[in-house]
């Protein structure tokens, strides 16, 4: 072949060989979403060939999973969730908890009652996963689902009288609510054809939001209906070319399953049609519970219309709402091709920026180099946490909301991440490695001082 | 002359899975913004492909190598990534990356058949050879071979005229 094809080729698209990605954030990001109805189901079956054929399928395999491995993503989830709870102020009660209780550690979302005073979590320790409570020092735990069906990604209502959840008791993933006791489980969605899955309920609990998936298939360039593609499958027709994927909308409805509506609307012309999908990032709620965020997107709950935040917005922004709900917090990477890979372990430079919660305004915040990530609002709005490696490796710092008086609160070798405040504003959470250990969360005053670990002080 | 690697019994766990993610993990990202055109695209399709994979590891059936069908899940997600997305059509040619170098060669990506495209990506940007391109893909390797000469052929003809 042409060497000049092939030298024009490599030029056009740069090689990676200094990122090795976050898998960490995959595990994270799978294990949170273990109820996820299989958004893939199964790539293309394009090794339809005799010697494939030949060999032997292996049989579902999710069992295959150990205990260890659940528990090592069990206790991610664990600590992410605390981490981002903005029920912080009681989260180093639960890692003691987890610490000095022989809970069983298989366990994936964790979530206070709003009263503090029940967690309910989902454990895996029947082979499915089922919604259990306990009381807030351990005690009197109970199955809040029992069934043979995966039941997952439990939601407290705000007044804590109920909770939300995904189940696949009635053959596919639905949302369902039931009492706080476990009583009254109803089916909100009833849409055998579709698998909804990430329940999320407005400030004042009377809706709740929810990502909707559809099952589609496309064989030659044309979009076809699923039973098609099985049909056409079975018979050997479309044995080359043929994959199956979900689009998924973003939908709201009332609490009580009524007026269901999707909200993901094309966006004005020559703009792209709104991207929603599993990982396509949070789903937040505005304090008005006018709009929603998600993804690169603020999506009015009126129907109004969806705009498309500006600029580079990856799923990683992690854009987080000011107190008031005012302000929109969120990361942008800068263009790879402009700047080159990051110091550290960010291989592309990122900045803080801050807009108004329409949209405008946007300004940026950091100036510095490295990859500056995470930020956290301080409860009175007037400070910002966040990550950044501008001096070498991961650091927790803080500003003002304008972006003045940055300062490096943990100044040390390790690599500090997800600063989170606790209600009271005077302490900041964040997860390290520090002391070569695996992740930890640690703890700290406002002011940087008094750094000390939560998961292994008096271990 | 290297040995060939002997098969190995693929019993796809996430251990497994993990393993070629950080072995690999640069090829998969330049394939994925070879298709996507946006690194920060490239990077969460990577992402999303590997979420994916490890949820649905059960599916994986054996029937061809680990590797093989990671690359189809990402081959996948980026796919029904442009698929879904209505491309403006200033964008139609920008199959490659977001820097506007070689208009022409990018334009001649961008109207080749979705199958040579494809062949031409995990060749050139994978680095998989032509037996892990049919596994991928569930063809010959003759086939492959032939749909790589066409390709090259047709990109040829445009950086000829580009050359004059």
């Amino acid at each position: 072949m042409s060497e000049y094809v092939s030298s024009v080729l490599e030029e056009l698209v740069p090689r990676f060989d200094d990122e090795h990605g976050d898998w960490g954030r995959v595990v994270a990001d799978a294990g949170a979403e273990a109820s996820t109805p299989t958004a893939y189901r199964s790539p293309p079956d394009a090794t339809n060939t005799s010697s494939a054929r030949n060999e032997r399928p292996t049989r579902w395999q999710e069992r295959r999973l150990t205990r260890r491995r659940l528990v090592v993503i069990a206790l991610t989830a664990v600590l992410a969730a605390l981490l981002v709870s903005p029920a912080f102020g009681i989260g180093d009660r639960l890692l003691s908890l987890i610490q000095s209780k022989p809970t069983p550690l298989d366990v994936q979302a964790p979530a206070w009652s709003p009263d503090g005073r029940t967690i309910v979590f989902v454990s895996w320790r029947d082979g499915n996963g089922e919604v259990y409570a306990m009381d807030a020092d351990g005690s009197s735990p109970r199955n809040l689902t029992q069934n043979p069906a995966r039941d997952v990604r439990p939601m407290w209502s705000p007044d804590g009288r109920r909770i939300a959840f995904v189940s696949r008791r009635d053959g596919n993933p639905e949302i369902y609510v039931m009492d706080a006791d476990g009583s009254g489980k109803r089916n909100l969605t009833r849409d055998r054809a579709s698998d909804d899955d990430h329940p999320t309920w407005s400030r004042d609990g009377r809706r709740i939001a929810f990502v909707r998936g559809r099952p589609h298939c496309v064989t030659r360039g044309l979009r076809t209906t699923p039973r098609r593609c099985t049909i056409a499958e079975r018979e050997g027709k479309l044995a080359d070319d043929v994959f199956r994927f979900f689009l998924y909308d973003l939908y709201v409805m009332n609490a009580d399953g009524s007026g269901q509506r999707r909200l993901s609307l094309r966006l004005p012309e020559g703009t792209p049609q709104m991207e929603v999908r599993p990982t396509g990032g949070q789903l937040v709620w505005s304090p008005d519970g006018r709009t929603i965020y998600y993804g690169r997107y603020l999506v009015s709950v009126d129907g109004s219309g969806a705009r498309r935040l500006p600029g580079q917005m990856g799923s990683g922004s992690r854009p987080v709402w000011s107190p008031d709900g005012r302000r929109i917090a969120f990361t942008r990477a800068r263009p790879h091709s402009q700047t080159g890979p990051g110091p550290c372990c960010d291989p592309t430079p990122a900045d803080i920026y801050v807009m108004n919660a329409d949209g405008s305004g946007t300004r940026k915040l950091t100036h510095s180099a490295g990859y500056n990530s995470e930020p956290a609002w301080s409860p009175d709005g007037r400070q910002i946490a966040f990550r950044s490696t501008r001096n070498g490796n991961r650091e927790i710092y803080v500003m003002n909301a304008d972006g003045s008086n940055q300062r490096n609160l943990t100044r040390n070798p390790a690599q500090d991440s997800r600063p989170s405040w606790s209600p009271d504003g005077r302490r900041i959470a964040f997860i390290s490695d520090r002391g070569g250990r695996r992740l930890e969360a640690h703890v700290m005053n406002a002011d940087g001082s008094g750094q000390r670990s939560l998961t292994l002080d008096g271990t | 002359m290297a040995q060939p690697q002997p098969e190995r019994i693929e019993t796809g766990s996430i251990a497994d899975i993990e393993t070629i993610y950080r072995e690999h993990y640069s090829r998969f990202l330049r394939f994925a913004v070879a298709n996507l055109g946006e690194v920060e695209r490239g990077r969460d399709a990577v992402h999303e492909a590997f979420v994916r994979a490890i949820k649905s590891v059960g599916d994986f059936r054996g029937q061809s190598r680990l590797e093989s069908w990671l690359w189809r899940i990402l081959m996948n997600v980026c796919t029904a990534e442009q698929r879904r997305r209505v491309v403006p059509t200033e964008d139609m040619a920008m199959t490659g990356v977001e820097d506007a170098d070689w208009p022409e060669i990018r334009a001649a990506i961008a109207s080749l058949p979705e199958r040579q495209r494809t062949v031409l990506f995990l060749r050139h940007y994978a680095d998989l050879d032509y037996e892990q391109i049919g596994a991928v893909l569930g063809i010959a390797r003759g086939t492959v071979a032939a749909t790589l000469n066409t390709a090259h052929a047709r990109l040829q003809a445009v950086l000829g005229e580009v050359k004059t």
